[in-house]
């Protein structure tokens, strides 16, 4: 192996070790000793494990989180299903709209598409208060209704993973079997279940860890309907009185294996159900036009004003109300909570400086997305071109953050960048902005490194080794090889990191530095004081502020790119 | 170079770009890394600004001013006492607003680097803890204790640990008036929770006043009776919400017919015009003792010193009394000067001992986060 490529992937790895694998090494390590990130070192006392299921509100979080996700993977893996079935083998006008949607869900922070469902379904909220449906806020705030809320927004995991495999036409095998006198009901269980069931299993299993990790609907919840769940009994451990940091590591290690063991599901059903069905005779799915389209598309539409329009419609519809609960009529409507918004320092603690959260934000997303994607690019390198020792590690390492929840992540930078020690080092980093930008680099690891992976597949390894032959470093090859033909992907690699990480409210929570604001918690602050205009109209700007941003950047990076194409770079 | 040399070559650019990294990014922020005296953003109810530099003549008096930003965090006046005082001592402050539970929370997570010069919230409970705990800054006697009231002065601790600012009523029985007639309105702590119909207060875990409330009950009817009234009231319906804001507003939804308000927000919405009547028990309401503390390990003792005395001084506890805002009903402890009219002028307080709250503290809050899922 060349020096170089070595020393490049010795240092990601080191980056990717302390800023991913360090913090839940140390959630672990927390396990076996707690304590001992506050200074003092104690056996494992079995008494703290065990405590999970003495402790009533520990249990009642175990125990919701299990229920929420395993209800949620259920109901979102069988609309994704349903839908994805549809969309495959009809054409109608509404899936294009479908997939739009499932889009915006799977990129929507969750705790604004709850909100939104809050303010629809609370007790003094749109249903209830204007369109008098009372059974709206007995049924939400239950754990079935929570589940239906959350199946509505999460079903795009499963809708996609199912959408990718039933692309394929596998007709053949079933008429073989039928040839051969199976009789239709055996030929579903025989050939097209097991052919279509790991991508149901996949899809189920996305969607139950991206539940089991959420914070936005426990956080949404918290000043309406006691709902405990590990990720918010974690953040409350460390947020709330009497502390214990100790057992928010024990709930967070909890959580971790039972993020593994749903892996474990996956990996297993994927390698238990390897068919090679896609041979040269694979035909794409044809889709055809059904007799009732308008039927089609008018259930598909009315799902999708459920799914996306109620949360992202009361919430626009209550940033223009005075009173949220006092109706639609014009005495009613006011531009005042946008007034508001931009009027600089409000002097009131429920309303954190909007503009200053929003500059915090956008600049520690777009650091955390430069960052990721310059070391993504560097990994998927390493992966893709070299035969580096190192590879394993970088493949475990720029995974992890993509299963472990941002709350897991949180607890661990408190137990690695709290330490007393790191102080006269200038790298006690919790309370100050910088683990933020860290913590942002580590969420969007995963998603710069599978992009970069998927562009850096179709290159041919043998340019890379011509230029080594003549002489070009490794820095060279990168630059004037990979980079010229990877950057698109590049781009839309650190928009979409920018784009998750501004928004980001488990690890801004457990980690803001003292009276500093950020856009997400400005939302969360105004929404607990129950100052719903403020915090509406801050996510109604804050979405189109982002978007705004992504459309125009992407548009200024294709023309850049044009330009130098011309210029012959 | 062989493999060894070219592996130590990876480690060293790693670390290397890792320490840039950091402090790009920290600079990146326009917030160092490591608290210097100014600090950047407008959520600051106040740093700079009005006060501009310290007054030479305080820095050169003084070899305990460092000169440096104190930091206090707290749960009431936070949006008004910061500008008041560095505007007469020239000291620079910054408040910080937390819930009771997330102050103390918080100090615990910067056990190993605090950054609070200052404390002050509800409860002595909580504070003699965190003062039993080597938190506090003990033994110093502040030159205005004497402006205290004989109230005042008896919840004064010995060790000097913290100081007594006011007292109000951590929770007065608020009910609504559309739903529940005045003579079915509970009139005693004991109706209260023989009440046939929801109600509600707010969360020990989370707001300041709460665990005041919770423990006077506990202390005056002994724990375990306490634990069998409150498993009594949890089966009826007790509706727990984060803070008293959200209670008030369950209160006017009819969510809940009855709840243990703060004083502060029952007189909020009462006097707003809401249907909202209130009344203090006969025995007492849980009195809620609001106390401020330096922390041992101030960055700038002078200037957290002259935020005690401040606090202390009846032209502040005045200002504070007539302030346009809620957090204006209080009792002050300091001699000659009066409270809001709007109160009940001779209403009575149930206050455990600071020691009793304080070693009870982890226990009450722990049973009731329990209770509280059931």
């Amino acid at each position: 192996m060349n020096t170089s490529e070595a020393r490049y992937g010795g240092g990601v790895t080191l980056l990717l070790f302390v800023f991913i694998f360090l913090p839940l090494l140390a959630v672990l390590i927390n396990f076996i000793f707690p304590g001992l990130f506050f200074g003092q070192i104690e056996s494992s006392s079995l008494g703290l494990i065990g405590d999970i299921m003495n402790r009533p509100l520990w249990k009642q979080s175990l125990l919701n989180s299990v229920t929420l996700s395993l209800g949620t993977a259920t109901i979102g893996t069988i609309i994704g299903g349903v839908l994805a079935t549809i969309r495959a083998r009809w054409d109608f006008a509404a899936a294009k709209l479908l997939d739009m949607t499932a889009w915006v869900l799977l990129i929507a922070p969750s705790f604004m598409i709850a909100q939104g469902w809050v303010l629809f379904a609370g007790s003094d909220g749109l249903a209830h208060q204007w369109l008098g449906l009372t059974w709206v806020t007995s049924f939400i705030f239950q754990p079935v209704g929570l589940m239906f809320v959350m199946s509505l927004s999460k079903f795009p995991l499963a809708y996609l993973a199912i959408m990718a495999a039933s692309e394929w036409n596998i007709r053949q095998f079933g008429n073989a079997a039928r040839l051969n006198g199976a009789r239709p009901f055996t030929v579903w269980r025989t050939v097209e279940l097991p052919l279509a069931l790991p991508s149901y299993v996949a899809g189920w299993t996305l969607v139950f860890m991206d539940t089991i990790g959420d914070f936005g609907l426990p956080a949404a919840l918290a000043t309406v309907y006691k709902f405990p769940t590990l990720t918010y009994s974690i953040y409350s451990a460390i947020y709330q009185s009497p502390v214990r940091f100790d057992m928010a590591g024990v709930l967070a290690f909890y959580l971790v294996l039972i993020l593994a063991l749903a892996m474990t599901l996956l990996m297993v059903t994927l390698r238990k159900s390897r068919f090679d069905f896609l041979n040269a005779r694979a035909v794409q799915m044809e889709k055809v036009r059904p007799r009732k389209a308008w039927l089609y598309n008018l259930s598909i539409t009315i799902f999708l004003f459920v799914s996306l329009g109620i949360p992202i419609g009361t919430s626009a519809a209550v940033s223009f109300l005075k009173q949220a609960g006092g109706g639609i009529h014009l005495d009613n409507l006011t531009l005042d909570h946008y007034r508001e918004l931009f009027a600089g320092q409000a002097g009131d603690h429920r309303l954190l400086g909007y503009l200053e959260g929003m500059y915090h934000s956008l600049v520690i997303a777009a650091a955390a997305a430069l960052f990721s994607m310059l070391i993504g690019f560097v990994v998927a390198y390493m992966l893709t071109f070299t035969e580096s020792r190192l590879r394993p590690l970088l493949q475990l390492f720029s995974i992890i953050s993509l299963a472990v929840p941002g709350v897991v992540l949180g607890i661990g930078y408190i137990f690695i960048w709290n330490q007393k020690w790191l102080e006269p080092l200038g790298l006690h980093l919790y309370g100050t902005p910088s683990l933020l930008v860290i913590a942002g680099i580590a969420g969007a690891i995963p998603y710069a490194v599978r992009v970069q992976l998927g562009a850096f597949g179709n290159m041919s390894g043998t340019m890379l080794k011509a230029a080594a032959i003549q002489g070009a470093g490794v820095f060279e090859r990168m630059r004037d090889i990979v980079l010229p033909i990877a950057r698109q992907s590049l781009l839309i690699a650190t928009l979409a990191s920018f784009g998750t990480s501004v928004f980001d409210l488990a690890l801004a929570s457990m980690l803001k530095p003292a009276n500093y604001s950020l856009m997400p918690l400005v939302i969360d602050r105004a929404f607990e004081f129950s100052r719903y205009g403020y915090a509406t109209a801050a996510t109604v700007v804050s979405c189109g502020t982002v978007v705004l941003i992504i459309i125009l950047l992407q548009a200024a990076g294709r023309t850049w790119f044009r330009w130098l194409d011309r210029n012959k770079w | 170079m062989n493999k060894k040399t070219g592996f130590k070559h990876g480690i060293f650019i790693a670390l290397t770009a890792l320490m840039w990294l950091l402090s790009a990014c920290a600079q990146t922020d326009g917030q160092p890394t490591v608290r210097s005296g100014e600090t950047t953003g407008p959520t600051a109810s106040g740093s700079g600004g009005a006060a501009g530099q310290p007054d030479i003549t305080l820095t050169n008096g003084n070899p305990e001013d460092t000169g440096e930003t104190i930091y206090l965090y707290g749960n009431d006046f936070v949006d008004y006492i910061a500008p008041k005082f560095m505007e007469e001592t020239g000291f620079k402050l910054e408040a910080v607003h937390y819930g009771g539970g997330e102050a103390l929370a918080k100090i615990e997570a910067e056990q190993g680097n605090p950054q609070w010069d200052v404390l002050m919230m509800d409860g002595h409970g909580s504070m003699r803890n965190l003062g039993d705990r080597d938190f506090l800054m003990t033994d110093w006697e502040p030159d205005n204790l004497g402006n205290l009231s004989e109230n005042g002065k008896s919840h004064v601790p010995e060790d000097f640990a913290y100081f007594p600012v006011g007292i109000h009523a951590a929770g007065v029985i608020a009910y609504n008036t559309t739903l529940v007639t005045s003579e079915k309105a509970p009139t005693t702590w004991e109706q209260f929770f023989a009440y046939d119909g929801p109600v509600g207060h707010a969360d020990p875990a989370v707001a300041a006043p709460a665990y005041p409330l919770v423990s006077a009950f506990f202390e005056q009817w002994g724990v375990e009776a306490a634990e069998q009234t409150y498993e009594q009231r949890f089966k009826k319906g007790l509706h727990v919400y984060p803070k008293n804001g959200p209670v008030g507003k369950a209160l006017l939804s009819g969510e809940i017919e009855v709840a243990a308000l703060q004083e502060h927000n029952a007189y909020e919405l009462k006097l707003a015009g809401e249907p909202i009547e209130v009344i203090w028990p006969r025995e007492g309401a849980p009195g809620s003792l609001r106390v401020v503390a330096i922390s041992k390990h101030t960055k700038n003792p002078a200037a957290a010193k002259a935020f005690v005395e401040y606090m202390l001084k009846p032209e502040t506890q005045q200002m504070l009394t007539n302030l346009d805002s809620t957090d204006s009903f209080f009792t002050p402890l300091v001699e000659g000067v009066s409270a809001r009219s709007e109160r009940e002028p001779n209403g009575a307080f149930m206050l455990p001992s600071a020691k009793w709250a304080s070693e009870h503290e982890v226990e009450i809050k722990t049973w009731f986060a329990d209770q509280n899922v059931r």
